[in-house]
């Protein structure tokens, strides 16, 4: 393509225009998947122009892909099987052109190797959204007949089959059985996977262990097993803390006016001013403005539990709008009126809803192909960075009035396991050091998301095949992305870097870990998941060095609180790379 | 020595905000000036607000000399609180009321300055009106607001009026630079980085070392066709052309083309591959001389390659920058916090609309597309435009960066711009009034560079800031100039240069000690000292993840040649400079200004987490903003590069002790693959727009990534920052 014309007419413009041909649209095909750059480095394949695309799938496989894959062999992990491989299937990358080669059926992912073994990539099951037959047997043209696979990563992958050997059906059924696990009554890979690490991940979180840290038990909390048999609240953790003078009645008085009986639990406790960061749903107050005296008496307990403020911060995470309408549902919000000493503060967060929805603008615009002319424009129409600016701004509201005014803080939102569990850990991250080091932020994970039982299953759809769910939501990945805007802002106050982010949300996705599995904390006790699964964890504490930032360094961050400007809309250009 | 003063609180415009009363006289105000400045007019009282609130100011005075609009507050009488260069300014807001209807309606009114009114500033009328306020927007993408409401009655409309009389004047020879050479050469002592030396690319030997430099010795020639600019101004007096055009081909194709201006080479390598500039012909029905040219050119190349021609007119036009440059600066510099806070919400989209990161995608799209010409095809490239003078610098230059690792470090980096902009005439003073929209351009897609390459340039964003901002400064002759004849003429005192200036980094040695600690470029000891502030601190690690290749056999070693990539999506909006505004944007969410939060005392004891380690002890609550908000610093979101250079020189001395490491050192160095294996995976790493502290130090980039991270993880605790 490198034409070496132009001689004599010198007007000639030389350049062709982008994403005209070839290799000019090989470099700019980067960009699409600069999910990639991490994961490059186990990468073994060379540089040729669909490779960008390709190696964004091995970063699932930081552990495996490090062996050598000779002849036919799939590079497996341990509990890893082959079920089923298919010749003569050609990828049709959507940057670089078809490539021939081999497709790979494991219990855990899909492998396609090219004829030459220099082009391999590889998906995790868990991955898969959606797979569709494209085609059928009589279809004309090539590479019109083969199956379309759809993954909750954004991209979509594309492969043909060769209509005459009939591998499709099979492959097809094969990949429905094992991708949608759940649908099919069998469970997940992260049962089978059977990989040893000398760390052991299911330990990094041991809630009374957490709560001392904090400082609790004390004078005002008291750490309760009352939910040991998770029959209080079946989304919450089995241990929790409360104040020192709310007495077993009390709580299930309280949480039987809470949403989901999800009454007001701790969440953090400022080391020195006694300032709480507490979470809970909305109060089911309905229309006819229902009362719970001892909701009310709790309330204050909570406020009377930090004796240096008068006031306790209500900050419900919905718009204003969305909470009253919760009211026809019966659900609602603490009114001033009736709550003595308390401020309700709205922070406008959106519902699941309309961040899916905003993922999903995000995904049509950037992938499989990028209108450059408009992409700032199409970027803001996402309004995802909005979104996520939101949930920043929210989270700073909340550190102002812990750290500055020294009040304690309720955090709700309807049910309180999306928004409020966003909230409650980004501020705890701002506010402690503790949770912006490697294991802190583990813990903070077990703590706010799993133990607290923000729905993965639900939200994610763990080998789920209804891919159109209402309740899927890519709630904790807007988190980690807020978090990662704020690791931009403060590059030294993390010990960990944008890589363990990003294996985080890989391993969210791909069931190779049991971490992210079930709904709450009891269906993993229930499921014995400990015993039956290996944790992410174990496997990142055992690789260490390579998740921990080369420029951290404790002091600055260290006892100190970070206040992100959440105004600063241009550091949120980079928020694309995420995905 | 001051005297303690009444206190008056004003509700008027100002809320309640507790001010000092207003002085009446300024004595004892006397600010150091520069040599040669005079003051043109004066105001007292003025209040300058800090904030875009306008709820904070300081009172103090203002002055406008023939080089800046200088303003010192009554606090520090001596010092400088903010000095604009008269040639920065780009936008003068001002808000006048009659003076004969009292009450009534303030009226706003725009005078833009500077590029975007060549010759015909709007005068105020006098006389009449009162000016209460000024908001001054400079090229640098600061503002600057002051009000007059406690001054004399004239003294803001005189300010104004000197403003706009004195900011621009259309004589080159009036400029303040010939003021201050004339007064300050006399008792001018050299600064610390003035033995810098870059080349002025006006003498004849300049351009044979640089042939000499390149080995390209065949082909080409130094022709001195234009001895005494006997052809045109605007080049310098000996250029390098195709060996086989003798002068006289030259001359008569020169009177051809526009400007005059004969073809000029500015680059090339070793097996052919190269760069030439030349302006259009004046008449397109004509062609045959410039044919006549392309096939001598054809000829001169080692293997009788076509040269490619690009036609920056159509694919750059220089018009389209200038819009979008006035665009992009009336984003940048809003009137007021209103105005700010509803472009938020749009700002994207408005972003877009300026062209401006298009225009970054278009330029880099060129340069990329050239640079894989002349390395994977050895084309020889001629790059065309109406003059060659504008686009052709930016376009020029910006290919060498990519394809000659020279051009990326601190010195290669100014011969560059000394060669392409100021010897090959980039019109600064006539066309641009001193705020060149194209080089800005420039120095934009050097900083998309650097952040698609983490480890190849030797300085980073703010040198290229300082940069920017040295080509308004009047007092150095370097950026002042629109040719070498009249540089030649009227330059007096040509050692006097802005390179020096800016290596000396004025912010960094001010305020903190640690940024004075000087690198040494690894060359030789007659390299410029770089401050730590303005290097790059991954540029050490390059040797490291990319040993020299062994081969100097004129084949492309592929670690020169940069990759990048010039998708709208991969860009970086250079937050750094273009919203560097000297005011605190107020938080909207909690209504504090981060200077007002007040740090509350705790206890010391009760530390039960790992802060606890901290040696200070943890005596208050420190709180830490992503970027510093005083105004002599460069606005770098969170990154101090002075701090990340310590990490890697401990990095690199722990390496260098690591057996571990010695395996794969120099001498058993990795094989060839190995290394290109290694540089390929890297550019699309960087090609991702990986974010800096984490980048090629914390990927898992290569074999020997895993040590870099154990040795910095063991050595880490041992840093001890001092905010």
């Amino acid at each position: 393509m490198m034409h070496g014309g132009g001689s004599g007419s010198s007007s000639s413009g030389a350049i062709p225009k982008r994403g005209g041909n070839g290799s000019s649209e090989s470099l700019s095909s980067d960009s699409k998947s600069s999910f990639s750059k991490d994961s490059q480095g186990q990468s073994s394949t060379s540089s040729t122009s669909n490779e960008p695309h390709i190696s964004r799938y091995q970063s699932s496989a930081v552990f495996s892909s490090d062996r050598p894959a000779n002849g036919e062999e799939v590079p497996v992990i341990p509990g890893e099987k082959l079920q089923r491989m298919s010749r003569d299937v050609t990828y049709l990358c959507p940057f670089g052109g078809p490539i021939k080669g081999n497709l790979y059926l494991t219990n855990y992912k899909l492998y396609f190797a090219s004829k030459d073994r220099q082009n391999t990539f590889e998906v995790p099951l868990g991955v898969v959204n959606r797979v569709e037959k494209v085609g059928g047997v009589s279809s004309r043209g090539e590479n019109s007949y083969g199956i379309e696979i759809f993954c909750k990563d954004v991209r979509s992958l594309k492969f043909a089959h060769n209509p005459e050997n009939h591998s499709r059906r099979e492959f097809f059924e094969d990949l429905q059985q094992l991708a949608f696990p759940i649908s099919k009554k069998l469970l997940p890979f992260a049962f089978s996977y059977s990989e040893q690490f000398p760390e052991y991940g299911w330990s990094v979180y041991e809630p009374i262990q957490e709560l001392k840290r904090l400082g609790i038990p004390n004078e005002s909390w008291k750490i309760t097993r009352l939910n040991d048999k998770y029959d209080l609240c079946d989304s919450y953790p089995s241990v929790w803390a409360i104040p020192a003078a709310a007495e077993e009645e009390l709580i299930r008085s309280v949480a039987s006016f809470r949403s989901r009986s999800r009454l007001p639990v701790i969440s953090w406790l400022h080391p020195f001013s006694q300032a709480s960061i507490t979470r809970a749903s909305q109060p089911m107050v309905g229309v006819a403005a229902r009362r719970n005296k001892d909701d009310e008496r709790y309330l204050q307990m909570i406020l009377d539990a930090n004796a240096q403020a008068h006031k306790l911060y209500v900050m419900d995470a919905r718009p204003n709008a969305n909470a009253l309408a919760n009211k026809t549902k019966g659900g609602g919000y603490e009114s001033e009126d009736v709550y003595q000493n308390i401020e309700l503060v709205f922070l406008d967060i959106h519902n699941i809803h309309v961040m899916r929805s905003s993922l999903g603008k995000l995904k049509d615009i950037c992938y499989p192909t990028i209108d450059d002319s408009k992409w700032l424009s199409n970027v803001e129409e996402t309004r995802w960075l909005e979104h996520i600016k939101c949930i920043i701004s929210g989270a700073v509201r909340i550190v102002d009035k812990v750290e500055n005014n020294k009040t304690s803080v309720l955090v709700h939102c309807s049910d309180g396991w999306d928004r409020t569990s966003q909230l409650t850990s980004l501020s705890m991250l701002l506010l402690d050091p503790y949770y912006r080091t490697l294991k802190g932020f583990e813990v903070l994970i077990e703590k706010e998301w799993l133990s607290f039982g923000h729905k993965f299953q639900n939200r994610i759809g763990h080998g789920d095949d209804r891919h159109s769910d209402a309740d899927r939501s890519p709630v904790f990945l807007q988190w980690v992305d807020s978090v990662y805007q704020i690791t931009l802002q403060f590059p030294y106050a993390f010990e960990f870097n944008e890589y363990f982010l990003i294996t985080i949300l890989d391993h969210l996705y791909s069931c190779r870990f049991g971490t992210f599995l079930y709904n709450t904390e009891r269906e993993r006790w229930t499921n014995d998941l400990k015993k039956k699964t290996v944790s992410l964890w174990s496997s990142i504490n055992s690789r260490k060095e390579l998740y921990l930032n080369p420029f951290y360094c404790e002091e600055t961050g260290a006892n100190r609180v970070l206040l992100p400007k959440e105004n600063d809309l241009v550091s949120f250009l980079v928020i694309l790379r995420l995905h | 020595m001051l005297r303690k003063m009444g206190s008056f609180r004003s509700y008027v415009g100002l809320e309640e905000y507790e001010m000092k009363s207003p002085k009446t006289n300024s004595e004892g105000i006397q600010p150091d000036f520069l040599s040669g400045e005079l003051v043109i007019s004066e105001a007292l009282n003025v209040l300058k607000f800090t904030s875009l609130s306008k709820k904070k100011g300081i009172s103090g005075s203002l002055f406008v000399t023939n080089a800046r609009v200088i303003f010192v507050s009554n606090e520090k009488r001596r010092e400088i609180e903010d000095a604009v260069p008269l040639l920065s300014i780009n936008m003068l807001w001002y808000f006048e009321t009659s003076k004969t209807t009292p009450g009534a309606k303030k009226h706003r009114r725009v005078v833009k300055l500077g590029p975007s009114s060549v010759n015909n500033p709007s005068i105020i009328p006098s006389g009449s009106t009162r000016v209460h306020e000024i908001l001054i927007a400079c090229s640098n993408f600061k503002s600057f607001r002051y009000s007059f409401k406690f001054s004399p009655l004239d003294n803001g409309l005189r300010i104004c009026n000197s403003i706009i009389h004195h900011s621009f004047p259309l004589q080159i020879d009036r400029l303040f630079y010939f003021d201050y050479s004339k007064a300050a050469s006399e008792n001018w002592r050299h600064p610390i980085n003035s033995f810098i030396s870059v080349p002025s690319f006006l003498e004849k030997g300049d351009w044979l070392k640089e042939l000499n430099i390149i080995r390209s010795n065949s082909g080409y020639r130094i022709s001195s066709a234009n001895e005494g600019f006997q052809l045109c101004g605007s080049l310098p007096e000996w250029i390098i052309v195709p060996a086989d055009l003798i002068d006289v081909k030259l001359i008569s194709l020169a009177e051809k083309l526009k400007g005059t201006r004969p073809p000029h080479w500015s680059w090339a390598d070793s097996k052919g591959g190269g760069i030439l500039r030349m302006s259009k012909l004046n008449s397109e029905n004509d062609c045959s001389a410039e044919s006549v040219f392309f096939e001598v050119c054809r000829k001169a190349h080692p293997k009788k390659q076509q040269p490619i021609i690009i036609d920056l007119d159509v694919e750059l036009p220089t018009k389209e920058i200038r819009q979008s440059f006035t665009k992009l600066f009336e984003l940048c510099c809003p009137e007021s916090s209103l105005q700010y806070e509803e472009m938020d919400s749009r700002f994207y989209s408005l972003l877009e609309h300026t062209k401006w990161m298009l225009l970054i995608s278009k330029s880099l799209h060129i340069a990329n597309y050239a640079g894989r010409l002349i390395t994977e095809n050895q084309d020889f490239i001629i790059l065309q435009e109406h003059e060659s003078r504008d686009t052709a610098c930016l376009s020029s230059s910006l290919i060498q960066v990519l394809v000659d690792a020279r051009f990326r470090t601190v010195s290669g980096f100014f011969q560059l711009i000394q060669k392409e902009w100021i010897a090959f005439g980039h019109p600064f003073h006539s066309t641009y009034m001193h705020t060149s929209p194209v080089l800005l351009l420039f120095l934009d897609c050097i900083q998309q560079l650097m952040k698609q390459n983490l480890v190849d340039f030797e300085f980073n964003d703010k040198l290229l800031a300082t940069l920017w901002e040295s080509s308004f400064d009047a007092s150095r002759g370097t950026f002042i100039f629109d040719t070498p004849q009249q540089r030649k003429l009227m330059d007096h005192w040509k050692d006097h240069t802005s390179w020096g200036v800016i290596l000396s980094d004025r912010d960094a040695n001010n305020d903190n000690d640690e940024s004075i600690m000087p690198v040494h470029s690894p060359k030789t000891s007659s390299a410029p000292l770089l401050p730590g502030s303005l290097a790059n601190p991954l540029y050490k690690l390059k040797s490291l993840l990319y040993p020299p290749t062994l081969s100097s056999s004129g084949t492309y070693p592929l670690s020169t040649v940069l990759r990048c990539s010039s998708t709208l999506c991969d860009l970086n909006f250079w937050a750094n400079l273009y919203l560097s505004r000297t005011f605190n944007i107020p938080s909207s969410i909690m209504g504090l200004d981060p200077g007002d939060i007040i740090s509350s005392p705790v206890s010391t004891e009760q530390t039960n987490t790992p802060s606890s380690t901290s040696p200070e002890g943890s005596t208050e609550t420190q709180f830490l903003y992503p970027q510093n908000s005083s105004k002599s610093e460069y606005y770098a979101i969170g990154r101090d590069p002075t701090r990340e250079l310590k990490v890697v020189e401990l990095l690199l001395a722990a390496l260098s002790s690591s057996t571990r490491y010695r395996r794969h050192s120099p001498g058993v160095s990795l094989s060839q693959t190995n290394r290109t294996g290694l540089r390929d995976k890297d550019s699309k790493v960087s090609t991702g727009g990986f974010s800096y502290p984490s980048g090629p130090g914390a990927s898992p980039t290569g074999p020997n990534q895993p040590y870099v991270q154990q040795q910095l993880d063991g050595k880490r605790k041992p840093f001890i920052y001092q905010q």
